[in-house]
């Protein structure tokens, strides 16, 4: 399972067993592609039981509705993990006081 | 019609007017090549009929020499006459010798028929006469005239070069008809041809032509050549363009490439003009178009924002919106000053993620949410109701807010952020950011708590509540972003509006697509007041 959302993003999804998944997301993530991406993966995320890991060490740039897609994840998944996260990304999470609703690393 | 389809009309007249030239000049080019064609061809043919004449000149000049040697024996100049008068081969018909000033008494001797006698102008005596008249002083002369007998006979007369001797006349019968028909195979079979004894081309006077019909018809040139003493005049016409077909059907090949380049070419230009009013009123139609949309979205956001500030004594209140760069939606970035009592003063900055129809409404509904539920109670315990509405979760939205609630009495102010970048306070000089506990944006978690950090205000101090548009810039890290707004904050002069303009022109990208919100308050000085 996997795709090509738009030209600047990319992502793909392993199953990890036990209800947890890894999703890799790669590129920009902006305004412009997360609408697109939320409901591409709409199922994917509502079919985790376990922990959903979404690694961002491939993104580049990741604005407030990008966030805003990962806080929507953490509500719908038992727990959400930010894996890899570049340090821009990681200030923004902590600026926005969502250190543990995405669980950064 | 619109004036620039008078261009179609220029580009049609130019192109007649060209074309027509073109052909004009071509038309007059092959037209005088062909008659300097025609001229060569007809001294061409003259000078055919020329060369005949010393085959007719040999006899007439034998005979003359043999009378004035004999005296006239008629014997010996009959003997020497008969080869060239009556033999199937011969080429006269007679020829006889006549007494130089005697001629009345008519021909000494006679060879084959007789000759025209009568004293007619078209008459042998008359042209013997002439030949007679001019013997005196010259050595030679031959005299050829066109004799008006039944039979058209043509008349050439010798005067021998001593004076008062003998003269020959001879005759040669030309055929019954003047027309003479040419094989296509000859060298002529291009041209028509007239020659004319004399030195006009008259009718009476026409030796042979290959057309029945005279005078030939069309373009025709003429060439007067001496023939003896008299002269040939040569007409000729072209049957076929001498130049060949080329050079004649120019004019028309010119014309009609010109007719249609210049329907091409006219037909392009209206294309282009049809073309580019077409553009230019779709081009107008989009302006409108984005132009209105872009105006809905700016009289949406307006109308979302704050109309007139709160006055009041000791401060200055200023807020600032900006779309980002150009384009029709809306954000959803905006700021609210809020006169709650006498003393206290809210300022709100907040942000909900997303653009559009939907952030701007949702922004909307959690502006008029704060305004009610600050009339209430604190931030710190209205954020949390306002996140467990659920609206913003539901749409997978969410807002970061920061709240300053200030006590103009006590110039103290306390600073709650939900998810919100912190405010810079400006003061002698220095500006530094309040840093406080960072509670959960609104729309996250229904089950949130937040607090709130109390600081004093200095004398003449500023505050500037902003939105991440201001310090958000690609492949870089918000931290540089902040230092570059507090340096900016730091050089910015002027009245509060002015420092914040020059505050967004210093700190924001030059190519920020996300929009900004600044809301600044600043504590005029006592002593300044």
């Amino acid at each position: 399972m996997g795709g090509q959302d738009e030209q600047l993003t990319r992502h793909s999804v392993t199953e990890l067993g036990d209800g947890s998944v890894r999703l890799t997301l790669a590129g920009e993530l902006d305004l412009s592609v997360t609408d697109h991406l939320r409901s591409a993966l709409q199922q994917t995320v509502g079919s985790v039981t376990g922990t959903l890991e979404v690694d961002v060490a491939e993104l580049r740039f990741a604005d407030s509705s990008a966030i805003a897609l990962w806080v929507s994840w953490s509500q719908i998944v038992p727990r959400l993990e930010i894996r890899n996260a570049p340090p821009m990304i990681l200030r923004v999470i902590q600026a926005m006081g969502l250190t543990k609703t995405l669980n950064p690393s | 019609m619109r004036w620039s389809y008078r261009w179609v009309w220029v580009v049609i007249v130019i192109g007649v007017l060209v074309t027509s030239g073109l052909a004009l000049v071509s038309a007059h080019l092959a037209s005088s090549n062909e008659q300097h064609l025609l001229t060569l061809r007809s001294k061409e043919v003259a000078s055919v009929f020329t060369s005949a004449l010393p085959d007719t000149e040999t006899p007439l000049s034998g005979a003359v020499a043999l009378a004035d040697i004999t005296g006239a024996d008629p014997a010996k100049v009959s003997q020497f006459a008969d080869t060239y008068v009556g033999t199937p081969k011969s080429e006269f018909t007679s020829m006889s010798v006549w007494r130089a000033g005697h001629l009345n008494q008519g021909p000494v001797i006679v060879v084959g028929t007789p000759p025209e006698l009568p004293e007619t102008p078209g008459g042998v005596i008359p042209i013997l006469r002439a030949a007679e008249h001019r013997n005196s002083g010259q050595n030679l002369l031959r005299v050829f005239g066109l004799l008006d007998a039944q039979q058209r006979r043509i008349a050439y007369v010798y005067a021998g070069s001593k004076p008062g001797r003998f003269l020959v006349e001879a005759e040669q019968a030309l055929p019954a008809a003047t027309y003479t028909h040419l094989p296509s195979s000859s060298a002529y079979s291009n041209i028509n041809v007239a020659a004319y004894i004399g030195h006009q081309a008259v009718r009476s006077r026409l030796l042979i032509s290959t057309v029945k019909q005279l005078p030939l018809p069309g373009p025709h040139a003429t060439t007067v050549i001496p023939f003896g003493s008299n002269a040939l005049t040569v007409v000729i016409s072209a049957r076929q363009p001498l130049g060949g077909a080329l050079p004649e059907d120019m004019p028309w090949v010119i014309a009609i490439i010109g007719a249609l380049l210049t329907i091409g070419a006219s037909v392009l230009t209206f294309r282009l003009i049809w073309g580019g009013s077409r553009a230019q009123t779709l081009a107008a139609e989009n302006r409108r178009l984005y132009a209105e949309q872009h105006g809905i979205a700016q009289s949406l956001q307006q109308a979302l924002l704050p109309g007139e500030l709160p006055k009041i004594e000791g401060v200055r209140l200023a807020g600032l919106y900006d779309a980002g760069a150009p384009g029709i939606d809306v954000g959803g970035d905006w700021y609210d000053m809020l006169r709650l009592s006498p003393r206290r003063l809210l300022l709100v900055v907040g942000d909900v993620s997303g653009r559009g129809i939907r952030a701007a409404t949702a922004m909307a509904s959690v502006r008029s949410a704060i305004q009610y539920a600050a009339q209430v109670d604190p931030p710190e315990d209205f954020l949390p109701t306002l996140s467990a509405l659920g609206s913003l979760r539901e749409q997978g939205q969410l807002a970061t807010v920061l709240c300053v609630l200030i006590d103009l009495q006590e110039r103290r102010m306390e600073v709650t952020s939900a998810g919100h970048l912190p405010p810079l306070l400006v003061h002698d000089g220095t500006a530094e950011f309040l840093e406080t506990e960072v509670g959960l944006p609104i729309g996250v978690d229904s089950d949130c708590s937040y607090v709130s950090s109390s600081f004093a205000v200095p004398d003449g101090a500023c505050l500037f509540c902003f939105t991440d548009g201001l310090v958000e810039r690609h492949g870089e890290s918000l931290d540089e972003g902040l230092e570059r707004l507090r340096q900016a904050a730091v050089r910015a002069s002027g009245d509060l509006e002015q420092m914040m303009a020059q505050i967004l022109e210093h700190a924001r990208g030059p190519e920020s697509a996300d929009d900004t919100a600044i809301a600044g308050v600043q504590w005029v000085d006592k002593t300044n007041n």
